[in-house]
């Protein structure tokens, strides 16, 4: 089992590499703190938290997106050029396939978090700058495991790369959309506003709350690292099995 | 055969799957393990609590906004709008007395931001006249009605009903008639009748009435009628009447004094 899950994880890091990926990121981060810059030159107060704010928006959401595309990428390509069929054949059992694939993503979205914690260092203290980049990790996981599951069932990348980009939206603003349905201006607005509550209630039992992952505030005051990662860690883990039950069940059906 | 959604999505079935009967037992404990886990963590997750509101930031410069818009700064002046009396709103407080705590200077720049973002919308001067200008502090509320003054002139088809109402806020929430009238006038010195109903653009004529400046009324009302701006009919007739009637009022009054 070693043997096959370690070669798989090693070449998703090596076709990253051989992709551009890494540049990719610098590229967009670099970015993602001109964007941070100005935003702090046109505020007149709080330039540094803006700053701060901005880069920290812009590079989560741009390493979320990039990471989801290369997974499916890579994953569609696999399956196209008929990688994937041959690779099954072999007499080892599916699942090693994809923790060989999910290790593989897992270390990617680890070299972004380091390369990401120390790009804001000189921003930022080290320990408020290790808790957020501990909860963009657990973002990140979860965005790379949900975008494998999605491109082994979706076999059209556009589709497979909406579906995650939506489902990653929905996550994030689920917390604001149930404040929102709860909000007193909207006292009286009918029955459909029952029926939506009921349909996010119902997603929030399955879908993690993204917002509370790495919020911004941790990098500008500190945090206690227990109330943090007292939702955030087993949310990773009830979240990244279910993602994996899912996508076992399903990849166990696949025939070619 | 695949699912529909799969067969929609790829544009091409991708042949057949094998039963369900072939997933491995170990895949279906999996599953089953990490539902009982989701269901056992989920009592533990907190419900989304707001956040108390945050004092109102200054408005960014409209550049920037407009950036932020993205190509569509009437949307963004919608969702704007909502963000300013949302946070109130979602702590249980949304009336009068939620916007007390906010800060009017800020909030006038945001509304003129809205403005500028949007033109052609009226939200930002609902919000001043029916909202933010109900609260129970004279001072804010004749904050909100310079503000509805201040932008009428840009459009004064579309925005007199809100100089209108800023009008009736003067005359009858604050009893300022010098007020009520200096914006009764304001209202119809920029009123085209083609668009704006005889009623309002009258409304200055009411306003001398109730400080008792009957005979300023008077010339007025003559003025207009003989002006000859006055095309409908009906408006005619009911100044003529209004006329007459003051007219009548006056010397009825004239003989009172007579008979003391």
């Amino acid at each position: 089992m070693r043997r096959m899950v370690t070669a798989l994880m090693v070449s998703v890091w090596i076709e990253a590499r051989r992709s551009g990926l890494p540049q990719l990121l610098v590229v967009l981060w670099l970015l993602a703190l001109g964007a941070a810059e100005l935003a702090a030159a046109l505020v007149p107060t709080a330039s540094h938290e803006t700053r701060l704010l901005t880069f920290a928006a812009f590079a989560r959401l741009l390493t979320a997106f990039v990471l989801a595309v290369f997974v499916v990428g890579s994953l569609r390509r696999e399956a196209d050029d008929r990688v994937q069929p041959w690779l099954l054949a072999c007499d080892r059992p599916r699942h090693h396939y994809l923790a060989g694939r999910a290790l593989g993503a897992a270390g990617l979205v680890l070299g972004s978090v380091v390369a990401l914690g120390l790009l804001l260092l000189p921003f930022a203290p080290a320990g408020q700058v290790l808790l957020w980049i501990t909860g963009l990790g657990c973002e990140l996981l979860l965005v790379v495991l949900l975008a494998q599951a999605v491109a082994l069932a979706i076999s059209s990348p556009a589709a497979a790369i909406a579906a995650v980009t939506l489902t990653y939206l929905l996550a994030r603003v689920l917390d604001a959309l149930r404040l929102l349905t709860r909000a007193p201006l909207l006292e009286g607005a009918g029955d459909w506003l029952g029926l939506v509550t009921a349909g996010l209630d119902l997603l929030a039992w399955v879908l993690p709350a993204l917002a509370r992952f790495a919020p911004g505030a941790w990098l500008l005051a500190p945090t206690s690292p227990a109330d943090a990662l007292g939702y955030l860690l087993p949310q990773t883990a009830v979240s990244g099995l279910l993602l994996w039950a899912l996508m076992q069940v399903d990849f166990a059906r696949r025939s070619w | 055969m695949s699912p529909w959604w799969r067969v929609l999505a790829s544009g091409a079935s991708r042949g057949d799957e094998a039963p369900w009967s072939t997933v491995p037992l170990a895949a279906w404990l999996t599953l089953a393990g990490a539902l009982l886990a989701n269901a056992l963590w989920q009592p533990h997750v907190a419900a989304p609590a707001p956040s108390p509101p945050a004092a109102l930031a200054a408005p960014p410069p409209l550049p920037v906004l407009r950036l932020v818009a993205l190509g569509e700064p009437e949307l963004l002046a919608r969702l704007l709008l909502v963000g300013l009396f949302g946070p109130a709103a979602s702590v249980g407080m949304a009336g009068p007395a939620a916007w007390m705590g906010l800060d009017y200077e800020r909030l006038t720049g945001w509304l003129a931001a809205l403005l500028e973002l949007d033109p052609t919308g009226q939200a930002p001067l609902l919000a001043a006249a029916r909202l933010f200008g109900e609260v129970p502090d004279p001072e804010r509320q004749r904050r909100m009605l310079a503000f509805i003054r201040q932008h009428y002139v840009a459009d004064p088809m579309r925005r007199w009903p809100w100089l209108a109402h800023a009008v009736f806020v003067a005359r009858h929430r604050l009893h300022d008639l010098p007020l009520a009238l200096d914006l009764a006038r304001e209202l119809a010195a920029h009123a085209d009748p083609a668009g704006v109903p005889a009623w309002a653009r009258q409304m200055h004529l009411f306003v001398l009435e109730d400080m008792g400046e009957v005979e300023a009324v008077k010339v007025l009302i003559g003025g207009l009628l003989a002006s000859g701006r006055l095309e409908d009919p009906n408006e005619r007739h009911f100044l003529e009447w209004r006329l007459r009637q003051m007219e009548q009022a006056a010397g009825d009054a004239n003989q009172a004094r007579r008979r003391w």
